[in-house]
């Protein structure tokens, strides 16, 4: 199969289909902040850096853990990585470039985006769309930390 | 994201192609996913555009498409990659689908920046 179906739709595919549905309301609903281009770059970073580190950490030799029903690449996996992630992604720029945050107010929205984005893991792990092998919820903390700091790095602000 | 697609895909869900698991495979596979498909696509897509005639845009396609089935061949010559039910030439027209696609979205993209300049 080119993209595994789910085995039974249950808990993990309903929450991404929700979340999905939510991220969708809330990018359509939200005013226009960045021009189109802009837009899509932040969605396809988002939806590239999700698949690659997932590829890297995912599969032999590292396989720290496996993602929705299968441990192969389901349709679900896709969905995850092409939405979800990408909305997410797009939310932290959105709302770092909104509030124009400097100095301490910068630390305290990336801290409280990696606590949210944890959050959320914890919620996904508990609904199977994760199921560690060596991972822990603490890692993934340390590395939401490392990831929206670089992003501000990176993105020269 | 078109490398990690393959990947997926091809390798992982169909298991056309087989990848050795040993470490050297891994980062073999690494250096191709991160480093080498994205530069040669950044290439190509610097050529690409530079390129005044029709013949040198067709001639930059032709030699990112080889380059990167080249560079697959080469993993496959060194056993980093073995095809089990897969062709070189499959790869040829997958890699070629993929510029295509790349160039497509290059056009679209610049067509809405000058839209979106215009506007302002």
């Amino acid at each position: 199969m080119i993209l595994q179906l789910p085995i039974q739709f249950d808990g993990n595919e309903r929450l991404i289909t929700i979340v999905i549905v939510l991220e969708a309301i809330l990018f359509f609903t939200l005013p226009k902040r960045f021009p189109t281009p802009i837009t899509l770059l932040l969605l396809f970073f988002d939806a590239y850096l999700g698949r690659t580190v997932d590829e890297i950490i995912e599969f032999f030799p590292i396989d720290l853990y496996d993602s929705m029903d299968t441990s192969n690449y389901d349709l679900y996996d896709f969905f995850m990585y092409t939405f979800v992630y990408a909305y997410y992604g797009y939310f932290f720029a959105y709302f770092y470039d909104k509030w124009r945050l400097k100095g301490i107010l910068q630390s305290v929205h990336i801290f409280a985006w990696s606590v949210s984005s944890t959050l959320f893991e914890a919620v996904a792990s508990w609904f199977n769309v994760f199921r560690y092998k060596g991972w822990h919820l603490m890692y993934s903390s340390a590395a939401y930390l490392l990831i929206f700091s670089l992003r501000i790095l990176l993105s020269g602000t | 994201m078109m490398g990690t697609e393959f990947n997926n895909i091809f390798l992982y869900n169909l298991k056309f192609i087989q990848m050795k698991e040993t470490l050297a495979g891994f980062w073999d596979n690494l250096v191709f996913l991160v480093l080498l498909t994205p530069t040669v696509v950044l290439w190509l897509m610097h050529f690409y555009v530079s390129s005044r005639s029709v013949a040198s845009k067709l001639i930059w396609v032709g030699f990112a498409s080889l380059l990167l089935v080249g560079i697959e061949y080469i993993r496959n010559l060194f056993g980093d990659l073995q095809y089990v039910h897969w062709r070189i030439g499959w790869s040829i027209l997958y890699w070629i689908f993929v510029i295509v696609l790349t160039i497509g979205l290059q056009k679209y993209f610049r067509f809405i920046v000058y839209k979106e300049k215009n506007l302002l």
